[in-house]
């Protein structure tokens, strides 16, 4: 099984276009932009032929960077970035932390048989409308193709 | 493997709920149960002994949070009238939670989850139910985010990225 946190950096690593973290918007601790940019990113390199697992192993750095980019601004909180699993057999999704307890996060996947990328919620992670005992996505956003 | 059932309409009645303060309580029971089954391979884990019915527990999660301040469910009612297993043990984990908040909603939550049951086309595990409904709010910042409609609010927000 690919395993990104394994992996040296590669031609494929996200660079920030902001030297300086800006600070976090309201209810969030990423530094402003840090996340979209590198889901552009994400999409971007897909496009110039990185493959899945070298799209995902960009994610899992491009989030520890901004992880440490958010720990530069005095009594922010973390950026966390956990793996949640792989659901529906192909999509390996990656979930961040609720700021409200009891509630919703960020989600992020990556499908290891076809190649596509999709962001949604947490709360998108459901029991799969067939299959007992599976889990699927739902409401997610294709962010490639 | 935890196994469930209707999962098909809870997820269009989760999409459907419109009330912030119902909406909020579908979302945290539903993201208790996915953190449930996501560790379903570890020793923390607890398992209905018959499949879940999703819209149930959604459904009584939502209908416990319907009225805000919540009232005193009925001490008799629906229970010949349920179509649960495990009622004894649910009501003696009920009586064990130590806030009486907690009881009060666990309590609510119960009597929601044996109405709806009526109808259900297979005995549902009561004690599993509530089982994870006090895992749901056993941290009352919960109860309080649910009540004020944080969770809803907050869940909608986040089609921004930043707020990751």
């Amino acid at each position: 099984m690919h395993n990104p946190s394994s992996t040296p950096p590669s031609q494929w690593q996200w660079v920030p276009s902001r030297a300086t973290p800006q600070a976090p918007k309201p209810g969030g601790t990423a530094p402003a932009g840090d996340i979209p940019e590198l889901i552009r990113h994400i999409r971007q390199i897909r496009r110039r032929s990185a493959t899945i697992a070298e799209a995902e192993q960009a994610w899992v750095e491009g989030m520890r960077l901004v992880n440490q980019r958010a720990a530069q601004i005095p009594g922010n909180g973390p950026v966390v970035n956990d793996f949640f699993g792989v659901v529906g057999g192909e999509w390996r999704v990656y979930v961040g932390r609720p700021a409200v307890r009891g509630g919703d996060a960020f989600a992020f996947a990556f499908n290891s048989r076809t190649g596509a990328v999709a962001q949604g919620k947490r709360s998108g992670i459901r029991a799969h409308p067939t299959n007992t005992g599976e889990l699927a996505l739902f409401n997610f956003t294709m962010i490639y193709p | 493997m935890i196994q469930s059932f209707n999962s098909d309409k809870a997820s269009h009645y989760m999409d459907a709920v419109q009330d912030k303060r119902q909406r909020s309580a579908v979302l945290a029971i539903h993201l208790a149960w996915l953190d449930h089954f996501a560790s379903a391979c570890t020793s923390e884990c607890i398992e209905p002994t018959i499949p879940l019915d999703l819209l149930i527990l959604y459904q009584a999660a939502a209908a416990t949070f319907q009225d805000w301040p919540p009232h005193t469910p009925p001490q008799t009612g629906h229970a010949s009238s349920g179509h649960v297993i495990n009622q004894q043990q649910a009501n003696a984990r009920i009586l064990s939670a130590a806030d009486e908040e907690i009881r009060l909603l666990a309590s609510i939550f119960a009597h929601q989850v044996i109405a709806l049951s009526s109808t259900a086309t297979s005995e549902q595990d009561l004690d599993y139910y509530v089982q994870l409904f006090l895992k749901c709010v056993c941290d009352k910042s919960v109860i309080r985010n649910i009540a004020s409609g944080a969770i809803s609010e907050h869940s909608a927000q986040l089609c921004d990225p930043d707020l990751w």
